[in-house]
């Protein structure tokens, strides 16, 4: 077997263990996170903005 | 009423348990970014193989999931912190080696590491000073981290540049907001030990750093 293809194979096992992982989590997250009022989400999405923007700005530096 | 201490005290002792539990995260992020970047120093010396990635992250992510949880309370935690942030730096080797071969490498690492930097230090800042909860945003950042890992797992045979870009994109997106939803958890009294919000703040900050350089890579390349 070629070096890259065992590469893949054990970086694809890999994740698909941690997805396995997270799997439990995501869920107990979702019933259990409190929900955010409209304008906490307004917050997040600005600041989530402000990261794009940032890194767009990066990129055109580069 | 007022005269009942346990009223006055309790979240005052709550704030100050808080304030210890940052400052004591704070210390020890800082030394393990340095040990961290020590140790990727090291990697990219001895020019380590393609492989040490994913050895290393493998090692590192057995350690935070089955060795952390066992040892976080005594004083053991404390070399487990060092030898998980330890191994991410040592996975960085080959990265850092692969962009100091282009002409602008250097460029794109220093500006990655500054951009990881500024994101982190910022995101950091609005929550200290807003006080602002984001626990609420818990389930959208697992889900979120899911289908990252779901598109990245199937980019490795795929091997498409642009779905490398979008997962890259995205990946910095959640670990921002998770630099959020940590540092909200360590001053609201969610997370009270200091080697679990370490080692989250770490990863964090890894990851944004890790997708920050890829994206820059693949933008500033000219094919």
């Amino acid at each position: 077997m070629e070096d890259s293809t065992l590469y893949k194979i054990i970086s694809a096992v890999f994740m698909g263990l941690m997805i396995l992982y997270l799997w439990p989590r995501v869920k107990r997250s979702m019933e259990n996170s409190p929900k955010g009022e409209r304008k906490d989400w307004q917050t997040l999405a600005l600041l989530l903005l402000g990261i794009a923007v940032f890194v767009f700005v990066l990129v055109q530096i580069i | 009423m007022y005269n009942n201490p346990s009223v006055v005290t309790r979240p005052r002792e709550s704030a100050l348990e808080s304030n210890q539990v940052l400052r004591n995260t704070y210390a020890l992020l800082s030394m393990t970014l340095l040990f961290s970047a020590l140790t990727a120093a090291v990697s990219t010396y001895l020019q380590m193989g393609p492989w040490t990635y994913l050895l290393s992250i493998i090692g590192a992510m057995v350690l935070a999931i089955f060795v952390l949880p066992r040892t976080a309370h005594s004083s053991a935690g404390l070399l487990v912190v060092f030898a998980i942030t330890g191994l991410f730096g040592f996975a960085l080797g080959p990265l850092l080696g692969k962009y100091l071969a282009l002409a602008n490498g250097a460029k794109i690492i220093s500006t990655a590491f500054g951009g990881t930097g500024v994101i982190f230090l910022a995101l950091s800042a609005y929550v200290l000073t807003t006080r602002k909860d984001f626990s609420f945003i818990g389930g959208f950042l697992m889900v979120g981290l899911i289908t990252v890992f779901i598109l990245a797992l199937a980019n490795i045979f795929l091997g498409l540049p642009m779905l490398s870009l979008a997962i890259s994109g995205a990946a910095i997106l959640i670990f921002s907001g998770f630099i959020l939803y940590d540092t909200s958890q360590i001053i609201h009294g969610g997370e009270t030990n200091y080697l679990y919000a370490t080692v989250n703040l770490y990863m964090d900050i890894f990851n944004v750093f890790v997708h920050l350089l890829q994206i820059l890579g693949i933008m500033s390349s000219d094919d």
